[in-house]
């Protein structure tokens, strides 16, 4: 114990890191393992210990030893004795039960005989299993690996998986290092992973998460599935697998609404899979149309409730998750770990912004003041049309403009969520306008030419959350969002995060109607942003 | 020597010390002479006292001598295991305590001794021979030739007494062993329902001895940790604990959760409270009992009573760390209430804080667990069935019904309150035994310094990197919400926290001042701006009482009654251009306007003009009946008190018959006397009164004394007296 260490132990399982300490860093790379960070604003970042985070650390090799000696080490003050030994027993946990391939035999097997007769009680466990082999051993039908995996975590008696995973059909995929090369943490999140077998990887919006996958892929040499929200998103992958890997047209597919291509690496959007007609999946062969190696599972926060269904089937092949945060607004956390896997890595977003790989960011909430009656027809309002009645407030548009003005001849996005709004900000801005509607051929035109600088203000709706490569956007103005989706923020600063050539500052503006609930949805939002480490500040529209 | 009173009477004042020092209880109220403390000293009261502060060794000892019938150290030796120097070490402190007697023919274990420790001591059971019944030749043999389950059972009987109940069912698997016992003459069949353990076989089956071997005697026995690693432990435990009866007290501030009519707290109320602040049930309950103990918590006698925080809270925030910790700790130490008690007969709950929670046995457990601790090398950290083994040791009678449950609650809680770390006595836990001032300046030096630095963040949070100093506490108390605690405090700000603040009376710039004092770095922009916004809505809308009001749509005629003079002691305050309002009710501000002219008209709850009430009627006073007594003539009270005076000065004049000087003594060391004389056939010099209160004086042969009564001869006649009606026994020659 140092009494002056840089980490405070609280007595909630959140381990306070204090940033400008001199020991700050070998802290962070002590609890790192097995803390989720959960905040990351100016002084203190917050990490939590959970029992999911002491898995995940118990798979990546760590005992409790190591994990006690970290948060001893390192803490200012004496640990808690409850919290050390509430760590020893949930690491204990793990690994009392193993999932194990014998010959052809998917096995769980045990050191631990009353924890086997505990789960083989459960009922929603019994059905998973087949004959018992020995009081220690007992048969899984392989293709209740992942669900049985899913229901033993909610048990508490996670399995340790080491069954292993299917090599897959060989795929030659090399990285084109042509004038490029892997930043140290996109190498370091590929070694994770590859590493831990699946898992996640997280990184913020603009840090290049393309490339881990492309890298995963090169490492794995392997036929490849990648599932992705979209069909933009979706061409967006091809492109930048053409770019940057050996990979040629015809080696990469594209299985979406419109096309049904099955190659050797196929893109394939979540709505297609989970497009149900008459109670079946009728596109659901694709996940055994080729032996694959790899399935990567873009924006996994995202994913779909049927997918997981459909994951749970999937567990002998090697599965990485890509995301901007895990936060999932479903709470789906725990989903996500005993389905595709723990998180492998993770970067405070300051930090990859301090190596100079994201752009600094300046964030801003602009208040706006509802006239006397708007502020009358909102409080008559009912509830559920209270949000769209303050973020869709006429006063809005002016201060937009303001906005817009100061930051004339920058690639600037307004970003919004009701369409009568953005049509309106389009026609008094004199600005494109894409929504769901814009077909994806004018869609792509209109990107291309905000890329090339022949246009530098684009009015988008939601179709802007996710996927969209705008390269080069340095202002972004939010007007009106899905109540409070952290997120959503998230995916819309990253809009303005990709690094500049110039080094410009990014700003990134969100308009809000004071005193209403949309600033309370504001407000839940930001709290996102400064938990990230980017302060922000409040300005009256008046002050602009 | 013929008696305990004689005995007595010749020791030595070191031994007359040492002896009311073993027995407080014959010091008090002080006797009035040597025989009547030695009379005292046999009362059944006071020898069952003693017999019960006995710790293992010693009980076992006495035990020995009622089971041999001697106090010969070296007959008594085997029967402990000991050597004869340490047997007869254990006789000596047992004479010294007045529980055997010196007499002419050496010691002896006085009656009331036997009497206490009942007819089978030691759990062991009269001889074959008293019972008539004759013991396998080869007893080790018979033993080795029982089946498990007989001698499982038959090692059940040594250990529980010398009897046991036949089991109901004689062809079930217990009852077939015991007739496998009876059968082969182990144990004895006195009737059908029972079965008795000769007291060669107890023996035989006991190893030969009454004592078991003192626990932790050997040295691995007790876990050890480094006495450093126990403080620290203790120093975190002991901060938290703090800390964590500051943020209760909050929240029961915020709750003012109502007093049950049993005086308790509510079970929902007690979850609430637990729930907020992050804790199961037993934790919230024993930091409640401690704000009680340390006064910071207490009904408030209202008429709907609730909970409140008492004035000592502020006293105690003030305090350093250190010394709020022991104000908890020391009044949990002395302490009649625990926090678990053994459950009601009926099945219930215990309420936390009710009367419920007093159990007066856990005072002395809780002090012996921590002496038993303190005696043991620092760092050692027995487990729960250890402390249990030694506490038994040491007060082998005074287990209290539901001792297990109550003693690993206590443990817990000197975990919980840092008495204790990872099981050993802390340094300062240690001290608190004896001087708890000392105490808290000892873990004044262990507790990390107060900080007095606060980190706010753009999240709106402010994270304090220690335990705040109370200024600072104060302040985030009234202006943020406790997030997480525990080394480090984090606090969050947000609209109703902030509102709070402003509501006790801070405005925004003070407030931001005030934060920026403490912090080494500028207030966030986004703090500052929620600070003044919410400055900027605070008191927006008015709430406020008022008696009664006055409007008028004639705005002039207001504003003359507003500069009236006469007017001036209706306190009439302009809310509005046409409305005014004053403390005094309607019907004195429709009199006073109307005295100055004014034609005022009265409205109703519904804000129609209504009539002038009239006065509400009251009942009318109830005449309560009064009862007459005709007053006694005073010559017939007088009469009757001299008859009285007479008759008392008769019996002064009484002529002396021989009798000595009877001392008064109170009922239980008259009965103690007379028992003793009763057992030697002696007869005794009686004091009795009779039903007019004079007494007689006699000399009284008395064979039994029995539930209150004596039984005996007086001049041969069999006579019965009434033990309250004996004001003194002197035991003839």
């Amino acid at each position: 114990m140092a009494l002056d260490g840089a980490l405070i132990v609280q007595s909630d399982k959140t381990l306070l890191l204090e940033v400008d300490h001199e020991r700050s860093a070998d802290a962070r790379r002590a609890i790192a393992p097995f803390a989720e960070l959960e905040r990351a604003p100016e002084h203190i970042h917050t990490y939590r210990v959970t029992p999911l985070g002491l898995w995940n650390a118990r798979a990546a090799g760590h005992d409790a030893e190591q994990v006690v000696n970290a948060l001893i080490t390192h803490s200012r003050y004496p640990v808690p004795q409850a919290l050390l030994v509430d760590i020893a027993e949930t690491m204990d946990r793990y690994g009392r039960l193993v999932l194990e391939k014998d010959g052809e035999q998917l096995i769980l097997r045990t050191t631990d005989r009353a924890v086997l007769t505990e789960v083989m009680r459960h009922k929603k466990i019994t059905p998973l299993l087949g004959e018992m082999l020995s009081p220690d051993e007992v048969v899984v039908h392989p293709s209740e690996r992942g669900t049985l995996k899913q229901e033993l975590l909610k048990v508490g008696w996670p399995a340790e998986d080491r069954a292993g995973y299917v090599d897959g059909e060989a795929h030659p995929i090399d990285l084109l290092e042509d004038g490029w090369s892997l930043r140290p943490y996109q190498q370091q999140a590929v070694d994770g992973f590859w590493d831990g077998g699946s898992g996640v990887v997280v990184l913020p919006c603009g840090a290049g998460k393309t490339l881990v996958g492309a890298a995963a892929m090169a490492a794995a040499k392997a036929t490849t599935l990648i599932l992705v929200t979209n069909t933009v998103s979706a061409r967006q992958w091809k492109q930048e697998l053409l770019q940057r890997t050996t990979l040629t047209e015809e080696e990469i597919g594209e299985y979406s609404g419109a096309r049904k291509e099955i190659r050797p690496v196929t893109i394939a959007t979540y709505q297609v899979l989970t497009l149900k007609r008459k109670g079946i999946y009728p596109h659901l062969d694709l996940l055994d149309a080729r032996d694959w190696g790899l399935v990567v599972y873009d924006e996994v926060h995202l994913l779909p409730a049927p997918i997981f269904r459909m994951t749970a089937d999937l567990q002998a092949r090697r599965r990485l998750g890509l995301t901007a945060t895990l936060v999932r607004e479903d709470g789906r956390e725990a989903d996500v770990f005993s389905l595709i896997g723990p998180k492998r890595f993770d970067a405070p977003w300051k930090d990859i912004e301090a190596q100079g790989y994201i752009a600094p960011a300046d964030c801003v909430e602009v208040r706006v003041t509802l006239t006397d009656a708007e502020r009358m027809a909102y409080a008559t309002a009912e509830a559920e049309d209270r949000y769209r009645l303050a973020s869709c407030s006429p006063v809005k548009l002016g201060v937009v403009r303001t906005i817009v003005d100061q930051h004339r001849g920058e690639p600037t996005l307004v970003i919004g969520q009701y369409l009568d709004q953005l049509h309106e900000l389009a026609e008094q801005l004199d600005a494109d306008l894409i929504t769901g509607e814009t077909p994806v051929k004018q869609r792509q035109e209109l990107f291309a030419d905000f890329r090339e600088g022949r246009s530098n203000l684009l009015v988008v709706s939601k179709v802007a959350n996710f996927s969209v490569d705008l390269p080069e956007a340095s202002v972004a103005v939010q007007v009106s969002g899905t109540f409070g989706s952290r997120q959503e923020e998230a995916q819309r600063l990253g809009r303005v995060l990709r690094p500049k050539e110039d080094g410009r500052t990014a700003h990134f503006y969100t308009v809000v109607t004071r005193d209403t609930v949309d600033a309370e949805f504001a407000s839940h939002r930001q709290r996102f942003l400064a938990e990230q480490g980017y302060a922000y500040r409040i300005l009256d529209a008046d002050d602009l | 020597m013929r008696s305990l009173a004689e005995d007595i009477r010749h020791r030595t004042d070191e031994e007359l010390v040492a002896l009311l020092e073993l027995r407080p209880d014959l010091a008090r109220p002080q006797p009035a002479d040597l025989t009547a403390l030695a009379a005292r000293a046999s009362t059944r009261a006071s020898t069952a006292r003693a017999v019960d502060h006995l710790d293992l060794p010693h009980l076992a000892a006495l035990q020995a001598c009622a089971i041999t019938g001697t106090t010969d150290a070296m007959a008594i030796a085997p029967l402990l295991g000991m050597d004869e120097g340490s047997t007869a070490a254990l006789l000596q402190d047992l004479t010294t305590a007045a529980l055997l007697w010196r007499s002419s023919e050496g010691t002896l274990l006085s009656r009331t001794v036997s009497d206490v420790l009942g007819p089978h001591p030691a759990g062991l059971g009269p001889t074959a021979e008293t019972v008539g019944h004759s013991l396998p030749r080869d007893l080790p043999g018979a033993l080795e030739r029982l089946t498990a389950q007989e001698r499982q059972i038959l090692e059940r009987i040594a250990r529980h007494g010398p009897s046991a109940a036949v089991p109901a069912d004689p062809e079930g698997r217990a009852g077939q062993a015991v007739t496998g016992l009876i059968d082969a003459g182990l144990v004895v069949a006195p009737d059908a329902q029972h079965v008795l353990l000769p007291r060669e076989v107890g023996l035989l089956v006991r190893g030969g001895r009454i004592l078991d071997p003192a626990p932790g005697t050997d040295a691995a026995s007790a876990r050890a940790l480094d006495p450093d690693d126990a403080d620290s432990a203790a120093t975190a435990s002991a901060t938290e604990v703090v800390a964590l009866v500051d943020e209760l007290l909050d929240r029961v501030d915020d709750l003012r959760p109502r007093v049950l009519r049993s005086g308790g707290l509510a079970v929902r109320d007690l979850r609430n409270l637990a729930g907020r602040v992050d804790l199961d049930e037993a934790s919230a309950t024993f930091l409640l009992e401690l704000a009680l103990g340390a006064g910071l918590l207490g009904d408030d006698h209202a008429l709907e009573p609730t909970w409140r925080l008492t004035t000592t809270v502020d006293e105690w925030r003030a305090l350093p760390p250190a010394s709020r910790w022991v104000g908890l700790s020391g009044p949990w130490l002395r302490s009649l209430r625990a926090s678990v008690v053994p459950a009601p007969e009926d099945g219930g709950r215990v309420n936390a804080l009710s009367e419920g929670l007093v159990w007066p046995p856990v005072r002395a457990l809780r002090r012996e667990l921590l002496e038993i601790l303190a005696d043991l090398p620092p760092g050692s950290s027995p487990d729960g069935a250890e402390m249990m083994e030694r506490l038994r040791h040491g007060r082998p009678r005074r287990m209290p019904h539901g001792a297990d449950e109550a003693v690993a609650a206590l443990l817990r809680e000197g975990e919980q309150l840092g008495v204790t770390g990872r099981g050993a006595l802390g340094s300062f836990g240690r001290l608190l035994l004896s001087d708890e001032v000392a105490a808290g300046h000892l873990l004044e030096t262990l507790v990390p310094e107060p900080v007095d630095r606060l980190l706010l963040q753009a999240d709106l949070t402010a994270v304090v990197p220690g335990t705040p100093v109370p200024e600072l506490a104060a302040l985030l108390r009234r202006s943020a919400t406790l997030e997480s605690r525990g080394g480090a405090s984090v606090h969050r700000f947000t609209e109703t926290s902030l509102r709070s603040a402003l509501d006790s009376g801070w405005t925004a710039d003070e407030l931001l001042e005030t934060l920026a004092r403490f912090s080494p770095s500028p207030v966030p922009q986004p703090l500052d701006y929620l600070v003044r916004d919410v400055a900027r809505r605070h008191g927006q809308l008015r709430v406020g009482s008022a008696g009664s009001y006055l409007r008028s749509d004639d705005s002039t005629h207001l504003e003359a009654l507003l500069t009236h003079r006469d007017l001036s002691h209706l306190q009439l305050r302009q809310l509005a251009p046409t409305v005014l309002v004053s403390p005094v009710g309607p019907t004195v501000l429709l009199e006073s306007l109307r005295e100055v002219g004014a034609v005022p008209a009265l409205e109703g709850s519904g804000g129609v003009v209504a009539s002038k009430p009239a006065a509400p009627r009251i009942t009318p006073r109830r005449e309560r009946p009064v009862t007459e007594v005709a007053p006694e003539p005073s010559t017939e009270v007088l009469a009757r008190l001299r008859e009285g005076e007479a008759r008392a000065d008769k019996q002064r004049n009484t002529p002396h018959d021989g009798a000595p000087t009877i001392p008064a003594l109170d009922p239980a060391s008259s009965s103690a006397l007379l028992r003793e004389a009763a057992a030697d056939r002696l007869p005794v010099w009686l004091g009795v009164t009779d039903a007019v209160g004079s007494t007689r004086r006699f000399v009284f042969h008395p064979t039994t004394v029995d539930g209150g009564r004596i039984i005996g001869e007086v001049d041969g006649q069999p006579q019965v007296f009434s033990l309250h009606r004996i004001t003194g026994v002197v035991i003839e020659g």
